[in-house]
């Protein structure tokens, strides 16, 4: 099978899941909702200084959710040893790896998108300003999060204490795309321009490609051992 | 062995010399300042062992010998013992000269980034039992680590240039008389060193390991 | 300077402390490795030893 089709063949399955039950968007959106919830407490929402917050605000909230559904992505293969299954089937390693990011990332843009509308209502922020530029912001960002967190689901598969160890893992190095996409997406919700910060997306664009080519290469080992 | 604990031994009391007698005080900071000269060869030293441990890595996937993956576990571990010496000394030069613990600039984010680095790799070690796959697993989380490392200090920078904040242990720019660099190059070969010692130290417990591993697996096909 | 000097004795007893303890808990792993590789070693003994004597037993047969 060409490696495009079988991506894309891994990537459907995996969406397909989704579609039937459901488990990720409705954990991940609920939780991304207390997380809401929990922020309206601890800073005043209301204030002119929350808007200076509000990028880090909705990036926290979509990490959080993110990495909830992220560990499932190769967590779920472990029931009917499916993912001794796929390792073993005549595809790449990258292939696999390559389709489970994608639909990752699918399913939390998704999620992302629905927290946007209730993150405006909560926090009085006008998010459809430069909605263009935002969706790619976005993006980027969450690929950049999906494409670490995607090697680490296959790489603590089989750890003790799995949902714990991701974030450990994933955060400290994914800190650059969060940073990057914290900084452009408060310039678009703070309305100014976003010319002054494409260094930012010069940042975030090169993590993408380089932690991708890096995921490509190595994602084989985590999966054959 | 016994000759590098003894080199060891002589670079550091050399190390403390140098540092503490014969480099003149600094005038602004006083004595305090001398901190620094075991404070960011600490760091130094941490930032040697993550790329020990990457080259080691590198050298697994490569070869599948055990011994690159025995190597890479003990420099990280060592590495974590540096950077932990270089946290927790920094705060206490900073708040008797700049009156704060600690500032959010790039060298001290990115040596506690490197920390919690090295804590996740001990930590995923400590969580999977079978060789292969554990020094699979520790071999790729490296290699993202270590390119991670880099970023995460670049992008600080990057930060820093629009965010402008303390910066403790002065900036770029601030120079250091010959003498002081001496002392600090003098410390920096010393822990360098010390860390090979600490090394080799715990390199000696993965071998007494694979002893005992390859012993039981003997034991039970014998049963 | 004087208030000055503790902070440096601080972090400089800091620092041996923690390589201190390091050594100590190398030296701690280290005794538990050697002691388990001991008894491992005198179980193998003596397990080769008893299927000896069983296979002789079983030749005598």
């Amino acid at each position: 099978m060409g490696f495009l089709r079988a991506t894309l063949a891994i990537a459907l399955k995996d969406l397909r899941i989704e579609r039937r039950s459901r488990e990720v968007l409705n954990v991940a959106f609920s939780f991304a909702l207390v997380v809401l919830l929990l922020f309206s407490f601890t800073f005043d929402p209301s204030g002119e200084e929350t808007r200076a917050m509000s990028g880090g605000l909705l990036w926290l909230v979509f990490s959080f959710a993110g990495t909830l559904a992220l560990n499932r992505s190769f967590a779920r293969e472990t029931a009917n040893q499916c993912l001794d299954a796929l390792v073993s089937a005549p595809v790449s390693g990258a292939a696999v790896f390559l389709g489970k990011a994608l639909a990752n990332a699918l399913l939390l843009l998704a999620l992302e998108l629905a927290c946007l509308p209730v993150f405006g209502i909560f926090y009085n922020v006008r998010w459809s300003v430069s909605f263009g530029w935002l969706l790619l912001v976005m993006a980027l960002g969450t690929w950049g999060f999906t494409v670490v967190g995607t090697v680490f689901s296959a790489l603590t598969v089989n750890v003790a204490l799995r949902e714990i160890m991701l974030p450990l893992l994933v955060f400290p190095i994914t800190v650059p795309a969060l940073m990057a996409s914290v900084q452009l997406t408060t310039v678009l919700f703070t309305g100014e321009p976003i010319a002054a910060e494409m260094v930012w997306l010069r940042l975030l664009f090169g993590f993408d490609l380089i932690f991708t080519l890096l995921g490509l290469a190595l994602v084989e080992y985590v999966l054959v051992g | 062995m016994k000759t590098l604990t003894a080199v060891t031994a002589v670079m550091m009391v050399a190390a403390l010399y140098l540092a503490f007698v014969w480099v003149p005080t600094e005038r602004s900071m006083g004595i305090v300042q001398r901190i620094f000269y075991f404070h960011m060869p600490s760091f130094v030293v941490a930032a040697v062992a993550i790329y020990v441990g990457l080259a080691a890595s590198i050298g697994y996937l490569a070869s599948r010998d055990l011994r690159f993956d025995e190597l890479a576990a003990s420099s990280i571990e060592v590495g974590l013992v540096f950077d932990t010496v270089n946290l927790a000394t920094g705060p206490l030069w900073a708040k008797p000269v700049w009156g704060i613990w600690w500032t959010w600039d790039p060298r001290l984010t990115s040596a506690f980034v490197l920390w919690l680095m090295f804590i996740g790799y001990l930590l995923l070690r400590r969580g999977m039992e079978e060789p292969g796959t554990r020094a699979a697993a520790s071999a790729v989380l490296t290699v993202f680590q270590a390119v991670g490392a880099v970023i995460v200090y670049m992008s600080n920078r990057l930060w820093r240039t629009q965010h402008p904040q303390p910066v403790i242990g002065g900036g770029a720019g601030s120079g250091l008389d010959r003498e002081m660099w001496v002392a600090l190059l003098g410390c920096l070969a010393a822990l360098l060193a010390l860390y090979i010692c600490l090394l080799q130290l715990r390199r000696r417990l993965e071998r007494l390991r694979r002893e005992t591993d390859g012993l039981r697996r003997t034991l039970y096909s014998m049963s | 300077m004087e208030e000055n000097l503790k902070w440096l004795w601080y972090a400089f007893s800091l620092a041996w402390v923690i390589h201190l303890l390091y050594v100590a808990s190398l030296g701690r792993r280290e005794k538990k490795l050697r002691e388990e590789l001991e008894a491992l070693k005198a179980m193998v003994e003596e397990r080769g030893r008893k299927q000896k004597a069983a296979g002789e037993a079983g030749l005598a047969l």
